[in-house]
């Protein structure tokens, strides 16, 4: 075994690569995940009971079937029916707008590398700031999670379109909407008091946390802690080819070999997909082409996605977008902070290439019927498109087809087993008896 | 060669920026559950008759407060002192106004419940003249108020803007409260017309928007619990109707929380400053109705100019004043999260924009010393030491008040102007103050009420750069007027109408 690996190595060797391959991933790089938790975790990610209206999971944006994500551009949350490309509109409760970003896979968020969350990292550590984290209740958020992955799971549960409701749909929605978030009677307590009405979810809680065994009542940093150990230990994915071939154990097919090559030279696709989970975990304009509402508030009525200027008011941030990891990507498509892209080859080639909005195919979205939709009002607007391609921060370089092959047989050795398929798996049914989407 | 040199020497030309130092007041928090998410409002008008003007400050859950000031005129260093005001808890705001015309400032005090009107008596001595007025109060949660003398009335009608009916088992959204209007009658003010429908107003203000000789009431109605259907209103008292689209008056639809108005481009005509969410709205006044002024004009303060947070503002207190007495209005906004909506920033620097000669403004919040990133609430620019610059008082949510000195060196010329009655109405409320000097001219409405939960009742202040011949005419409520008379240069003036 390791004179095998010695001896791949010296091949391997042969052509330069400009970037260095990084390790194989180690059990080290992930954080612990006690088994009562993730018990419990994996229960509370199917259950709808954590949305206002009780009709929305976790999984309904991210699930196995689709990946971790839904297999839309742009999802819809409240007022949607169904899952993944099934998914449509719900006459009696007709969403606004779709959800304005992609949804994002969920793989390897265990690993403790990964320190920003969300596309524009509007949750990420920072030692600086009280609480080691900024997050966007800056100071005013509530301590007890266990970590990034916590505290990020700690939000879907407060957005009105992805699962807290609209207006005064219900208690969850009207805590949110006026405001009223941490504490005693805020959102986090209305949601955690459900859950703590339910006997055989306090019966868990009571395994999973001695201190709430001893009379502390459930607070949603539980609730998020057991969800973020579910993620981490279900979604691990480190058993891929390409894990294989960085553990000296297997060679890869000579495709994804020509892949890796680029990848790690040429291409210069490395420079931001860094280190074994391809992403340096930064932000990079790369001029995706800008479909859907936008990134914005209710009152505000653009359609724009800034990205990472959203977050830090940075000019030079606009457009940047997060590196996203490309484990599993072959599984995750549509591509793109919104999904633009439902082909790999075409978002590689564009990318590569920073073609950005010009010459993009409308087809190549995969979206939910929604009347009266403005998907197209930026990549209509040439101002607007012109300062997106403008942006672009990428490598600039056209790849013929041959190159855009091996890029992708390569990604398609970033596949593992395991996590594809899930270490629990989607539950049969969930405590609250709310229906599972299976 | 000369001229050129000449001009640069004078004050006025703006060679430094403004400047802020704190002053010193106690401690003194707006704080409270949700009701007290909005309000926190300042009061400020001279109760002690030293010509300086005292602060009330709302203090939600906390009791209400009455800062003496101690500073020494003119220019001394600001001081204000904690005074022994009866407690009064869940006060939102206030707005100083002579109401029964005994010369004295008295005031109308906001509430989450009933609301009070407070007699002004000598030596800042206060007395609940709620009875004895008539005015009939109940539970609502009040959040604006103005007032306006009607003609030939000599008690002022008060109107009181209700935000969300909190009785409502289907609220808080879409369950506005209706507002009320009350006329003065024989036996005071007795019951309230209602004022349907309301639309969650977080500022109102009765000004002759139009110049018709006559007061409407522009209601500045907040969208987040209206949630659709409403709009920015507009009551005309005399035709007891809403303005609408055959008035001229467009249906706008924000998140209003503050009003200010000032005459920007001499045509007579108030410009208004609404703040929202995101982006604040500066609209110009024309003859057929408002404009909104776009991005080039430089007043829309929508995000964190400070380049910390790219999530939009929260707009609440504004209002126009010359900071420099360069001769052009400045504009300050009190910024803040409304408490944790994390779509919106969260540290959010309170803005001071700058006028500029070319109509457009400038930011300088930062500069200045007063980019306070708290959750700041109602606010007020006036005169505290008597210097004839403008000072400054923030109220914050959740975080002491902030008292600021202005020390803007290399400033202009000014006068400050103080219209009188010796009747009814001793404020001149509804005068109007036309100021010319040289190449420059202003009006200025005296009105009571707008802002977000307070109001000044001071000395009328007008910044007029190099120009050092001010003349002044008033224009009084009833429409007749004094004759252009010189006034003092960088001083104030009472102007009394006799009989
Ligand atoms: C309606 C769809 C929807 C639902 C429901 C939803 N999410 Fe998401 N999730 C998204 C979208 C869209 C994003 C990306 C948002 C962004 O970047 O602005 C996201 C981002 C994330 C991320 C960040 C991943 C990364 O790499 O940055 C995590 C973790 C996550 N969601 C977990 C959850 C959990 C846990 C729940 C349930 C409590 C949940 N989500 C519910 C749509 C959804
Ligand atoms: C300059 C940094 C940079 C370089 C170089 C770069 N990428 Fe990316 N990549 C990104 C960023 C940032 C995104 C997310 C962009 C967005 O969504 O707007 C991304 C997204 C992707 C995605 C979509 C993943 C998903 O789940 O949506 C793929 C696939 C991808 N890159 C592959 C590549 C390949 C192959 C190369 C080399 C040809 C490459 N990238 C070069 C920064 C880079």
């Amino acid at each position: 075994m390791r004179r095998f690996g010695i001896l791949l190595g010296a091949v391997l060797a042969a052509p330069a690569l400009a970037a260095e391959l990084p390790g194989p991933v180690v059990d080290d790089d992930y954080m612990a995940t006690p088994q009562t938790e993730v018990a419990l975790g994996q229960l509370l990610f199917y259950d709808p009971i954590l949305s206002g209206n009780r009709n929305i999971a976790c999984a309904s944006c991210h699930h196995p079937r689709f990946g971790t994500s839904d297999g839309l551009s742009l999802g819809l949350g409240e007022g949607g029916i169904g899952l993944g490309p099934e998914r449509v509109l719900d006459p009696a409760n007709t969403p606004e707008e779709r959800i304005a970003r992609n949804a994002p896979a969920l793989w390897n968020l265990g690993a403790t590398e990964f320190t920003v969350m969300f596309h524009d990292g509007r949750i990420e550590a920072d030692p600086s700031r009280p609480g080691g984290l900024r997050t966007p209740m800056d100071e005013d958020m509530t301590r007890g999670f266990s970590g990034v992955l916590s505290a990020q799971s700690m939000f879907p549960v407060l957005s009105p379109d992805e699962m807290a409701g609209h207006y005064g749909e219900n208690e969850v929605s009207k805590l949110v909407r006026s405001g009223k978030i941490t504490g005693d009677g805020g959102a986090w307590d209305a949601i955690s008091k459900r859950v703590a009405g339910i006997a055989e979810y306090r019966a868990m809680f009571d395994a999973a946390y001695p201190e709430i065994a001893q009379g502390r009542a459930i607070a949603f940093t539980d609730i998020s802690n057991a969800i973020a150990a579910f993620i981490a230990f279900e979604w691990r994915s480190d058993d891929s080819a390409f894990d294989a071939y960085l553990r000296g154990e297997a060679a890869l097919s000579a495709e994804a070999q020509a892949g890796l090559e680029l990848f790690y030279g040429e291409a210069g696709c490395a420079d931001c997909h860094a280190g074994a989970f391809q992403t340096d975990h930064g932000f990079h304009a790369m001029a995706v082409p800008q479909i859907g509402p936008g990134k914005k508030a209710r009152f505000e009525d653009d359609f724009r996605d800034l990205g990472r200027a959203r977050v830090t008011g940075h000019d030079e941030d606009r457009y940047r977008f997060r590196t996203p990891s490309l484990r599993n990507v072959a599984l995750t498509a549509p591509y793109g902070h919104d999904g633009a892209f439902r082909d790999l080859a075409a978002f590689v080639a564009s990318h590569a290439a920073g073609t950005g909005p010009e010459g993009y195919d409308r087809a190549q979205a995969v979206l939910p019927e929604l009347p009266g939709e403005t998907d197209w009002i930026v990549l209509d607007d040439p101002a607007q498109s012109g300062e997106i391609a403008a942006a672009y921060e990428g490598p600039g370089r056209a790849l013929d087809a041959g190159e855009v092959a091996a890029l992708v047989a390569f990604l398609d050795a970033l596949t593992g087993e395991t996590a594809a398929e899930g270490r629990l798996g989607v539950p049969e049914a969930v405590p609250s008896g709310l229906p599972v989407d299976k | 060669m000369l001229r050129v040199l000449l001009v640069a020497a004078l004050p006025g030309a703006a060679l430094a920026g403004p400047a802020f130092i704190p002053g010193e007041i106690p401690d003194h928090v707006y704080d409270g559950g949700w009701e007290h998410f909005v309000g926190g409002g300042v009061a400020v008008f001279d109760c002690s008759g030293d010509g300086l003007p005292e602060i009330f400050a709302a203090g939600g859950e906390n009791p209400a407060a009455l800062f003496l000031n101690a500073s020494e005129a003119p220019g001394g260093a600001l001081r204000f002192v904690a005074s022994d005001l009866a407690p009064i808890d869940h006060v939102v705001g206030a707005y100083p106004l002579d109401i029964d015309s005994d010369g004295r400032l008295d005031l109308a005090v906001l509430r989450v419940g009933p609301n009070l009107l407070l007699k002004g008596g000598p030596d800042c001595a206060f007395t609940d003249a709620t009875a004895d007025w008539g005015l009939a109060t109940d539970d609502r949660w009040t959040t604006a108020f103005s007032a306006t003398w009607e003609p030939g009335q000599d008690w002022p009608t008060l109107a009181f803007g209700n935000y969300v009916d909190r009785n409502d088992p289907e609220g808080p959204f879409e369950a506005c409260d209706v507002n009320q209007l009350y006329r003065p009658g024989p036996e005071g003010y007795g019951a309230a017309k209602l004022l349907d429908p309301g639309f969650c107003p977080l500022s109102i203000l009765f000004a002759d928007w139009r110049r018709r000789g006559r007061a409407d009431l522009w209601l500045s109605n907040d969208r987040h619990y209206y949630v659709r259907g409403g709009y920015e209103q507009m009551y005309r008292p005399d035709e007891d109707r809403f303005l609408g689209e055959a008035d001229g008056w467009d249906k706008v639809s924000i998140w209003g929380m503050g009003i200010a108005a000032r005459d920007l481009n001499a045509d007579g005509r108030p410009e208004v400053m609404l703040t929202s969410m995101g982006d604040q709205l500066l609209r110009f006044a024309t003859e057929t109705g408002y404009r909104t002024a776009g991005y080039e004009t430089g007043a829309t303060a929508h995000r964190p100019y400070d380049d910390s947070d790219g999530r939009p503002s929260t707009g609440w207190h504004a209002a126009f004043g010359d900071v420099d007495n360069d001769g052009h209005e400045d504009i300050f906004i009190a910024k803040g999260n409304v408490d944790q909506m994390p779509d919106l920033a969260f540290h959010d620097p309170n803005n001071l924009l700058m006028g500029q000669a070319d109509g457009s403004f400038v930011e300088a919040g930062g500069e200045a010393g007063i980019g306070t990133k708290n959750r700041s609430r109602g606010a007020a620019l006036a005169d505290l030491n008597g210097d004839g610059l403008l000072d400054l008082v923030v109220m914050n949510r959740r975080a002491p008040m902030e008292l600021w000195q202005n020390a803007t060196g290399d400033t202009g010329h000014w006068v400050a102007v103080d219209p009188r009655q010796t009747g009814a109405n001793s404020q001149a409320v509804g005068a109007w103050v036309e100021l010319r000097a040289g190449a420059f001219s202003e009006v200025q409405e005296r009105t009571v009420g707008g802002g977000h939960a307070g109001g000044s009742a001071v000395p009328m202040h007008f910044g007029l750069g190099a120009e050092a011949a001010p003349e002044v005419r008033v224009v009084w409520p009833d429409g007749s007027a004094t004759d252009w008379q010189a006034v003092p240069l960088d001083a104030a003036t009472v102007i009394t109408r006799d009989e």
